[in-house]
């Protein structure tokens, strides 16, 4: 009976079927890893102008860091697809 | 089938053409050359060739679907392996690209702080910014509150 046993389990192991084959997850470009800035503040004793008038371009600045960002984030996802899809 | 993976091709291929050949050469000597020394065995020999005859067909179809599969394996491989190189190569545009961008931006900027401080008089001459418009920008730039990760 053991015997038996051993047999069958070693038949059914026809039927397994091996996919040694793995796509791996693709990497995403380091930049894009990096988070966004939190916008810079002003100091609450601003009374200056110009401070307004630097931070507020530097918050423009951080905010056109992101959106290069958010692109990149975008092709890569439609160039990783299309790449993914060609190996079907 | 599994298991066959971890044998090399060449014993595989040798074992299943040993078995099939020898269950064609036994048939034969058993079915049609039946003469002489193997007249006393001949139901041996007619038994023992069908025996391999159907084990070696039954090897041989299931040694070419496992050359079928590896074949399909390696292809798949071979694609997923040119896929790899094109992902990277693509993150590497990509990484330029950001890279170019976020550079031109600072570029912009440092060129804008020049400005500012070339102007600062102007800028400055007519205006004194209230208290209460520092609080309103530091809050338009704190973003909303109790945000969710």
């Amino acid at each position: 009976m053991r015997y038996l046993i051993l047999v069958l389990v070693l038949l059914l192991t026809g039927c397994s079927t091996l996919v040694p084959v793995k796509a791996p997850f693709p990497d995403a470009p380091s930049e894009l890893a990096i988070d966004c800035p939190q916008l810079k503040q002003l100091p609450p004793d601003t009374s200056k102008l110009t401070d307004v008038v630097v931070s507020v371009t530097e918050n423009y600045s951080t905010y056109y860091e992101c959106q290069a960002k958010h692109e990149a984030w975008g092709i890569w996802y439609k160039e990783q697809r299309r790449i993914y899809e060609e190996v079907k | 089938m599994w298991m066959l993976a971890f044998i090399p091709d060449s014993i595989i291929h040798g074992f299943v053409n040993s078995v099939f050949y020898a269950g064609i050469i036994a048939s034969l000597l058993g079915f049609v050359f039946n003469f002489g020394f193997l007249r006393p065995y001949r139901l041996l020999v007619q038994v023992l060739g069908i025996m391999l005859l159907v084990a070696g067909v039954y090897f041989k179809g299931g040694y070419e679907v496992e050359m079928q599969w590896r074949a399909r394996a390696a292809e798949l491989q071979a694609k997923i392996d040119a896929a790899t190189v094109k992902s990277q190569e693509t993150n590497t545009v990509i990484q330029t690209k950001v890279v170019t961008k976020i550079k031109r931006v600072k570029e912009v900027q440092v060129k804008l702080q020049k400005e500012i401080v070339e102007k600062e008089k102007i800028i400055n001459g007519e205006c004194v910014v209230p208290k209460e418009a520092v609080e309103i920008l530091n809050k338009a730039a704190e973003g909303p509150q109790g945000e969710t990760k």
